[in-house]
């Protein structure tokens, strides 16, 4: 369950936006969606405790982000928040197994060798594991980073321009992966975007 | 996975400018140990061979060169002088004992000394073969002399004049070995000891004069400390002798060491302080570089505090293996200047296994390191995770 009432944030003195409010059930997703410079992903950060914002409260599951400290909320946010991003993005130093077992660790679970197998074999990449993940092919990088995101089985996922690089064939497919692992894992899906493409697969849909 | 290993594996994947701080850093620590090691070996070795000689007595001149000569054997003599003023010496009441020798002679380079008994008996050396010499012409061998020149008890010995390989031989005159002394780690080992009255009969013999009675140095043990304040000014003020002390005189040549020592020392710090720098600038800019990475680990729930401790990390890993390195390094340069200058000289160069001061060294590298990484490691403390995701 997440719920949001009267988020504010403001960048320096005249850029300042206010959010409308958001209520998910459980198992519920959502597509926010709007145009660039509307504070899209500003919103995201917001939700996923990367920023503190002005004003307002922001609950999942009855934590409020807002008033949790810094430590607390690093340690939240790894457990359970997942992320997405436009591009993904790896430890370069680490092959796909090591960036897996890194982000068990930093989120204070236990190392659980088991669940990276089951997830990348779904996601069909497990015979990637032992490879840099810099080396993958683009699509194989999408379903690593999606791999990051559901490890912890998170409360929720967040999803920033998944699919802006992609062809109306792959935009669906990965937006479909997303759902399905999503559901999966039980966790809500909040996908940010510019791209329209994605409306017929969401019931949620918020316009900024 | 966890941060320990990230660290050692961001360091690895960038092999070159790691590399270069390692090597650095290495060279540096490796000069320091080696200097620290040489400098407390040599100042062993000239202690060992120094006990129980308080004053040293020859001929007029350097008196650094009559210490070098006498009591180590690694110069040429000042001069001879009468042993009738050796032997007055003896009756003076400040003088424990009095140990003549003569030298000036060699055999394929190794010194020939003529002395009384008590000059082995100084530095404890005991016979492994055969026994010390009883008579003129007959001699006991150093056991460096006696193993690298196969020299056995029955052997003759033709010496030569002087004290290089190649001098005119003393044809006429054998010396007959009596004996081979056993290792006593001091100035022994690489020399053959014989009777005075041996050095007389080979150069009168050959110039076919009187009998001229004359030593090279006497080694004084004085009874009191009275003596080191009376004897000297008096030898040197009266008679035609020098007298030096072996103490001062070493200590001299230890400052005039020294200042070879603290230069190279100085050079090695301003090596070890340019690796913290080359760590320094490779951190700083591969913090740039790894700042959306950074920022990624806090989304996966990682604190300021641990990234923070991931670069100080990879300072504090690159000082500890830098120093362990330049140790291991110091060491094998021990062994082969070891060989070198036992080859050369009869000192051993052994090489320690560790000292208190590279504990010292030890804390001063990682220093460095924790210096080098801390600018970097603020910086990746206070890193702005929304703008930097944003950004990147």
């Amino acid at each position: 369950m997440i719920r949001t009432n009267s988020l504010t944030f403001q960048f320096g003195s005249d850029k300042k936006f206010a959010f409308p409010n958001i209520e998910l059930a459980d198992n519920d997703d959502l597509l926010i969606i709007g145009p660039s410079g509307i504070g899209k992903t500003t919103l995201l950060h917001l939700l996923a405790g990367l920023r503190k914002p002005q004003s307002g409260n922001i609950y999942v599951n009855e934590t409020d982000l807002t008033t949790l400290r810094a430590s607390r909320l690093d340690r939240f946010r790894g457990r359970n928040i997942g992320l997405i991003f436009q591009r993904p993005h790896f430890i370069s130093a680490l092959s796909l197994m090591e960036n897996l077992l890194l982000v068990q660790h930093l989120a204070g679970l236990k190392i659980n060798k088991k669940r990276i197998r089951e997830i990348t074999s779904h996601l069909g990449i497990e015979s990637k594991l032992g490879e840099n993940p810099r080396l993958f092919s683009q699509g194989e990088q999408q379903r690593a980073a999606i791999a990051i995101a559901i490890l912890n089985r998170p409360k929720v996922i967040f999803a920033d321009e998944p699919t802006s690089s992609l062809d109306d064939i792959n935009c669906e497919k990965v937006t479909g992966l997303l759902l399905q692992q999503a559901h999966e894992t039980s966790a809500h899906l909040i996908v940010i975007t510019h791209d329209l493409r994605l409306k017929d697969q969401f019931k949620n849909v918020i316009s900024l | 996975m966890n941060m320990i290993v990230l660290t050692w594996k961001n360091l690895i994947s960038r092999p070159l400018s790691t590399g270069l701080s390692l090597m650095l850093l290495t060279l540096g620590v490796g000069m320091i140990s080696m200097i620290l090691m040489l400098s407390s070996r040599l100042e062993e070795q000239f202690q060992r061979n120094m006990s129980g000689i308080d004053m040293v007595v020859g001929a007029k001149g350097s008196p650094l060169q009559l210490i070098l000569s006498a009591v180590f054997q690694v110069d040429a003599p000042t001069g001879n002088i009468p042993l009738e003023e050796v032997e007055k010496l003896k009756k003076n009441r400040f003088v424990a004992s009095v140990i003549p020798l003569s030298y000036g002679d060699s055999y394929k380079g190794y010194r020939i000394v003529g002395t009384n008994t008590d000059y082995p008996a100084l530095y404890e050396a005991t016979t492994v073969k055969g026994t010390i010499w009883n008579s003129s012409m007959e001699v006991t061998v150093g056991a460096r002399v006696a193993e690298v020149l196969d020299i056995n008890v029955g052997d003759k010995l033709i010496s030569s004049h002087g004290l290089a390989e190649v001098g005119e031989m003393h044809q006429d005159d054998a010396y007959e070995v009596v004996g081979v002394f056993d290792y006593s780690s001091s100035v022994i080992d690489q020399l053959i000891l014989t009777s005075p009255e041996s050095i007389w009969n080979v150069h009168t013999h050959e110039e076919g004069e009187e009998i001229e009675r004359e030593v090279t140095a006497a080694l004084v043990k004085f009874r009191n400390p009275m003596g080191m304040i009376q004897l000297p000014r008096m030898i040197n003020q009266n008679t035609t002798m020098q007298a030096a002390l072996p103490a001062y005189e070493i200590n001299r040549l230890f400052g005039m060491m020294g200042v070879g020592f603290d230069a190279l020392s100085v050079l090695a710090v301003v090596i070890v302080i340019v690796s913290g720098i080359s760590l320094f600038i490779n951190l700083y800019n591969t913090i740039r570089e790894r700042k959306y990475e950074l920022a990624l680990l806090r989304t996966y729930g990682a604190s300021p505090f641990q990234l923070l401790m991931l670069v100080m990390g990879e300072g504090f890993m690159l000082s500890i293996s830098g120093f362990f390195m330049g140790i291991i390094f110091s060491r094998i340069g021990m062994l082969f200047l070891g060989s070198f200058v036992a080859k050369s000289y009869r000192y051993s160069l052994r090489p320690d296994l560790f000292t208190t001061q590279e504990i010292l060294l030890l804390i001063f590298v990682i220093g460095i390191g924790i210096m080098a990484s801390i600018i970097p490691a603020i910086r990746v403390f206070r890193i702005d995770i929304s703008r930097t995701l944003t950004e990147g």
